[in-house]
C-alpha cells in the first residue's frame, strides 16, 4: 500500500478548454506528486484556491467526481487536495 | 555505410489553407524540393511520408498528383517528430545503399486551439493530462525551482524567434512582438501564455536525399553527419514513475548519438534549429543539447548569445512560434533552414560562414529526432 499523503513536485493550471475529450471543468489543475515511497504520479489537484498551489505543497488523496455521463452516471477519479495542518 | 547528401529542399509556407487539401500542399513542397535539387520526379525511388492528421495513404495521394511510378511509397506517423522520422528513413535507405534517391515529404491539415493529443490512454484523457503546453508547463515550473530561469527568459525566446521569423518568407507569421505582448496575452496553462505556445497550421515540408554520385552540382554538398531517433526512457517524461531511477531522457540520448555519429559536440556548431513548440522548452531542450550548462540558457539568451548575430543563433528561421506548427511538416523545414544556411542562401537571416547546423525536434508521446548536416 502506498501513502496517501505526499508533496507536490510540479503543477500547472489550464485556464483554457482542452481537446473535446475533456469532460471536466475550467480551469483545473494538475501535475505530479511525490509520495514517500519514492513513486511519482499524475494527479488533478482540489479543494484550494488553484492560485495557492506550489512545489513541495502537503497534499493528500481523495476520490471525487471529475463529470457525470450521458447515462446520468458520476465518473469519479483520483485527486490530490492540500493537507489542513 | 555510404554518405548521403542532401540535394533539395522544398516548402509549402505553413498557414491556414481552407480551400486547399492536403494532397495540394503536398504537392507544392514536393515541386518545390524537385526544382530545388534540379531533379525530376521519375528519379525519385522511394517516398517516406509523415502525416499525423489525415488517415490513410498520404504520400501515396500526394504522389498521384505529381506522377504514378510504381514506385514503394511508405507513410510514417511519428507525431510532431514525423518529418525527421522520414528524413531518416530515407537516409537509411540510401546510407545502406538500397536506394540513391529518396524523397522526404511531411504534410498537415490540423484544427486550432489546443490538439487532443490521441496519444494518451482514454482514462488521461478524460482527466485532461493530454494538453501539450500543460505538459511542457510542468517542466518549466520544475526547471524554475531547480535552476531559477524565470517567466521573462522563456517571454524572450518568443521574442527572439518572431523577430527572426520576420527575415524568413516561409514564416507563418511575419511579425515581431514584445516582450510586454508576450507576457500580457492571455494564459494557457500557467506559467505559459498563449506567444509562448506555437500555433498550429497547415503546411507541408519536402526534403530530397540521394548519394553523393547523383548530386548535380558540386558546389551545393551538404551531407548528413548525424539522423538520429529516439524515444523516452524509464524515469523521464510525464515525471512518472520511480524517482529513483535517473536515465538521459529522450533528448539527452539522442545529443549523445549524434555526437557520437558526426564526430562534433554541441561546441562545433554555426547553428542549431531547436524544437520550441512552447517557448521554455527551448530554453530547457537547449541545455539538454548541451549548448550550455544545465540552468544557463536564460542568462545566455539576455545576453544575446543566441540571437542572429550572437555567438550560437539558435532558431534563426524563426522556429516553430514563428513559422507555425504542422505537426508532420515542422521537422522537415527545420532541416531545411539548416540546408538554406549551410549553402549561404538565408538571406537577409544567414549566419556567416555557417558549416554545421543541427535541427531537433521533439514528438508525443516520447520521441526525439536529431539532424546535424555538414558543408
Amino acid at each position: 500500500m502506498l501513502t496517501r499523503k505526499g508533496k507536490i513536485y510540479s503543477f500547472t493550471i489550464v485556464m483554457q478548454p482542452p481537446g473535446s475529450h475533456y469532460k471536466g471543468p475550467v480551469p483545473y489543475a494538475f501535475g505530479w506528486v511525490e509520495l514517500p515511497e519514492g513513486v511519482r504520479i499524475e494527479t488533478l489537484y482540489t479543494g484550494c484556491d488553484f492560485q495557492e498551489l506550489h512545489i513541495g505543497m502537503k497534499v493528500e488523496l481523495v476520490i471525487e467526481k471529475l463529470y457525470t455521463n450521458d447515462e446520468g452516471n458520476e465518473i469519479v477519479c483520483h485527486k490530490f487536495r492540500p493537507v489542513k495542518e | 555505410m555510404r554518405e548521403v547528401v542532401v540535394a533539395g529542399v522544398g516548402i509549402c509556407r505553413f498557414g491556414r489553407y481552407p480551400d486547399r487539401d492536403y494532397q495540394d500542399l503536398g504537392r507544392e513542397a514536393v515541386m518545390n524540393a524537385l526544382k530545388d535539387a534540379d531533379f525530376q520526379w521519375k528519379g525519385i525511388q522511394a517516398v517516406f511520408c509523415a502525416n499525423a492528421y489525415s488517415g490513410m495513404g498520404v504520400g501515396h495521394n500526394i504522389a498521384a498528383q505529381i506522377g504514378k511510378t510504381g514506385i514503394p511509397i511508405v507513410n510514417v506517423e511519428n507525431a510532431c517528430s514525423g518529418g525527421a522520422s522520414a528524413f531518416r528513413l530515407c537516409y537509411q535507405s540510401i546510407a545502406t545503399g538500397l536506394y540513391d534517391v529518396c524523397l522526404a515529404v511531411g504534410v498537415e491539415k490540423i484544427p486550432g486551439g489546443l490538439l487532443d493529443d490521441t496519444s494518451w490512454p482514454e482514462y488521461e484523457r478524460d482527466m485532461g493530462f493530454n494538453v501539450q503546453p500543460a505538459n511542457y508547463a510542468l517542466d518549466i515550473q520544475r526547471h524554475m525551482q531547480e535552476y531559477g530561469s524565470t517567466v521573462k527568459q522563456f517571454a524572450m525566446v518568443t521574442v527572439k524567434n518572431r523577430k527572426n521569423g520576420v527575415l524568413n518568407p516561409y514564416a507563418g507569421f511575419q511579425k515581431e512582438v514584445t516582450l510586454e505582448e508576450v507576457l500580457d496575452s492571455r494564459m494557457i496553462a500557467t506559467p505559459l501564455r498563449l506567444l509562448m505556445c506555437c500555433a498550429n497550421g497547415d503546411g507541408a515540408a519536402a526534403a530530397i536525399l540521394c548519394s553523393a554520385k547523383m548530386l548535380k552540382s558540386k558546389a551545393r554538398n551538404v551531407t548528413v553527419a548525424a539522423s538520429v531517433l529516439t524515444s523516452e526512457t524509464y524515469g523521464n517524461m510525464k515525471g512518472a514513475g520511480s524517482i529513483n531511477i535517473h536515465n538521459p531522457d529522450r533528448t539527452e540520448l539522442a545529443a549523445k548519438q549524434a555526437y557520437e555519429a558526426s564526430g562534433y559536440g554541441p561546441e562545433d556548431m554555426d547553428l542549431v534549429e531547436v524544437y520550441d513548440t512552447m517557448s521554455s522548452a527551448e530554453l530547457t531542450s537547449g541545455e539538454k543539447l548541451g549548448l550550455c550548462k544545465k540552468g544557463e540558457y536564460g542568462h545566455l539568451l539576455e545576453q544575446g548569445t543566441f540571437d542572429l548575430g550572437g555567438k550560437l543563433p539558435i532558431n534563426t528561421s524563426g522556429g516553430l512560434m514563428s513559422r507555425r506548427h504542422p505537426l508532420s511538416a515542422s521537422g522537415l523545414a527545420q532541416i531545411a533552414e539548416i540546408l538554406w544556411q549551410l549553402r549561404g542562401e538565408a538571406g537577409p537571416r544567414q549566419v556567416a560562414g555557417a558549416r554545421l547546423g543541427m535541427a531537433h525536434c521533439l514528438g508525443t508521446p516520447g520521441n526525439c529526432a536529431i539532424t546535424i548536416l555538414k558543408k
